[in-house]
């Protein structure tokens, strides 16, 4: 089975630092292909810092410095001829808290669409509808498509951020805790919805929920206070982890 | 007990109402004052008869003052020449203001240099406005206005056309003056999109550009709204600095024109608070003059008014359209 899977990103010694406080300390790691990848961890330990560094999200805030290399494709996304936009459209994220833009529920959807150029009402009606679907917010919103955004409680704006992002259909996407304000049938829906998608993307997936990284993920990273602990088959992992750390988090022993 | 008293914290809101209290009474005993003065100027209070006939009098008479010329006492061409100056004024200091704004919050880096511009611009707005027009005759009228007369005009010199005082100067003098506010009032409300509106305008692909001009500019636009305010209501009361840059105390002829732009951007206006000052100081019937200066004050004021007003329901519009919960980062 390992034979099969390709690598869509690799990390090579990737470390990031913010102002002079190491984030992230030499993580090598490789995220399979058309499958999803969970990310655990105490809080404060880097996960996100991780995911950001998948679009180079992080050199957008105060003070960072990342060393390293990740490569998508076998292409180095920190090379200075790589065009950031256009790898934030292949590789897109959800961030941990949802941050709606203040418009419309449809324009919210509509956005990325339209940054593509994208400018036909018909296509895009049905394309916002269709993301929206996916992330088992449709029923919730039809009637109030041109409603404000913020309006919406904090479930549905976490389910509007994940439709905005698999709008413009992303390679990959990067998923920081996208279930941790929501009941368990949408949980239920947007684990469902990251079930379809591996078929035709790449999934990474944060979350402090142990069960649901059983559940949905076929890989799982552990990592701990900046470097990457133990990285395996999410099976193995939970079953049989090779490192005591990752097995006295996992079982909620830990510190 | 006195201690008590100190941490309940009465003394402060007792000093607060009353700083609240002093403010109003003061404003408010402004405008009542002016208000007194210049409501019973033109009752016709000679004229005996029925006190509908005096009624229609009274609004005949103020309607002459307000759309007669300046020959016939009336204060039209003054009216006039404050809203030409004041619009032509908010073209050019709005997209310059906001263009700046965004130069100095999004693209320009922090460092020694950007301190500098950002302490000289606050200070712009220290500098005596008398000096802006002491600058304006020197650069706009003789440095700028000469070189269009030697460019374009050269067949009527030596009679200058733009290398003379006119209304175009006027509006780039209170340009200029005002454009400190517009910088710096913009520049907050750049400074007070949350972070993560940006981040996720990138997220989803966008270049700076395109946050910029989706997200940053949208979000800023109340703030912009709010520093045109400001600039309204401050360039409508200037006059010692507009003296030298073509306000005159009675205009030629309107500055208007049948044609394509429909404004005589040379010609030389009058405004509201010039006519205030030289029919309160500097005719020779001062006595006579003094409830009409009142009049005109209330006019000034209610001009500002309606500008405010305008420009408040445009702010309340486009915060709607960008209505937004506090996003805490
Ligand atoms: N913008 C920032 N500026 C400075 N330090 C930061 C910033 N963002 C994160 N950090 C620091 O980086 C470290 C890792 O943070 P990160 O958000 O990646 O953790 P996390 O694993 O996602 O935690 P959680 O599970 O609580 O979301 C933390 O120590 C945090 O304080
Ligand atoms: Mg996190």
């Amino acid at each position: 089975m390992t034979a099969k899977v390709t690598a869509k990103l690799e990390v090579q010694d990737l470390s990031l630092k913010f102002a002079d406080k190491t984030v992230l300390q030499q993580v090598n790691l490789c995220i399979p292909e058309h499958k999803i990848t969970a990310f655990i961890g105490p809080s404060g330990c880097g996960k996100s810092s991780l995911l950001r560094s998948f679009n180079r999200m992080n050199e957008l805030l105060e003070d960072t410095e990342t060393t390293g290399r990740v490569l998508l494709d076998g292409q180095n996304i920190y090379h200075s001829a790589v065009e950031v936009a256009e790898l934030r459209r292949r590789v897109g994220i959800v961030f941990q808290k949802p941050n709606p833009f203040p418009h419309s529920v449809y324009e919210n959807v509509a956005f990325g669409l339209r940054l593509q150029g994208i400018k036909q009402t018909r296509q895009l009606d049905e394309l916002v509808e269709s993301a929206l679907r996916k992330a088992a917010l449709w029923e919730e919103v039809r009637d109030r498509l041109h409603d404000s955004a913020v309006n919406l409680s904090g479930g549905q704006q976490q389910r509007l951020v994940i439709a905005r992002a698999i709008a413009i259909e992303p390679e990959v996407l990067l998923l920081d805790e996208p279930a941790s304000a929501l009941d368990p049938i949408s949980t239920l829906k947007i684990e469902e919805l990251m079930y379809d998608l591996k078929q035709h993307y790449t999934l990474i997936i944060v979350t402090h929920n142990m069960q649901q990284a059983a559940r949905v993920s076929d890989y799982t990273a552990f990592l701990n206070m900046g470097q990457l602990i133990e990285f395996d088959e999410t099976n193995k992992m939970f079953t049989d982890p090779s490192q005591r750390a990752t097995e006295d988090y996992i079982t909620g022993r830990f510190g | 007990m006195l201690r008590n008293w100190f941490r309940q914290g009465t003394p402060w809101i007792w000093l607060n109402a009353g700083a609240v209290a002093l403010s109003l009474l003061l404003v408010g005993g402004l405008l009542a004052f002016i208000l007194l003065q210049s409501i019973g100027v033109f009752w016709p209070g000679d004229m005996s008869g029925h006190i509908g006939t005096k009624l229609l009098q009274y609004l005949a008479n103020w309607w002459q003052f307000l759309s007669g010329s300046s020959s016939d006492g009336g204060i039209f061409p003054a009216i006039l020449g404050t809203v030409l100056m004041v619009l032509l004024m908010s073209v050019l200091v709005t997209p310059l203001g906001v263009l700046a704004a965004v130069y100095l919050h999004e693209y320009a880096k922090e460092g020694p240099l950007l301190r500098v511009i950002r302490v000289a611009v606050h200070n712009l707005a220290g500098v005596p406005s008398i000096v802006f027009g002491v600058f304006g005759l020197g650069f706009f009228v003789y440095f700028l206005g000469g070189s269009i007369d030697s460019l374009f005009y050269r067949d009527s010199l030596p009679t200058p056309t733009f290398g003379a005082p006119g209304l175009l100067w006027v509006s780039l003098t209170l340009a200029l003056l005002t454009l400190p506010v517009v910088i710096v009032a913009t520049e907050q409300g750049l400074a007070g999109i949350p972070k993560n509106l940006r981040l996720g305008c990138f997220a989803l692909g966008a270049t700076k550009a395109e946050v910029i001009w989706k997200i940053v500019l949208p979000q800023a636009s109340p703030a912009m709204v709010t520093a045109l305010m400001l600039a309204i209501a401050r360039a409508a009361g200037e006059v010692a600095p507009l003296v030298f840059v073509g306000v005159v105390k009675s205009a030629p002829s309107l500055p208007l024109s049948s044609e394509f732009p429909y404004l005589q951007l040379q010609q030389k206006i009058t405004s509201l608070s010039m006519h205030i000052y030289d029919a309160g100081l500097q005719s020779p019937n001062a006595q006579l003059a003094e409830p009409l200066v009142f009049a005109s004050a209330l006019v000034l004021i209610t001009l500002i008014f309606i500008l405010n007003l305008m420009a408040y329901r445009l702010r309340k519009r486009l915060n709607s359209r960008y209505r937004q919960r506090a996003v805490e980062e």
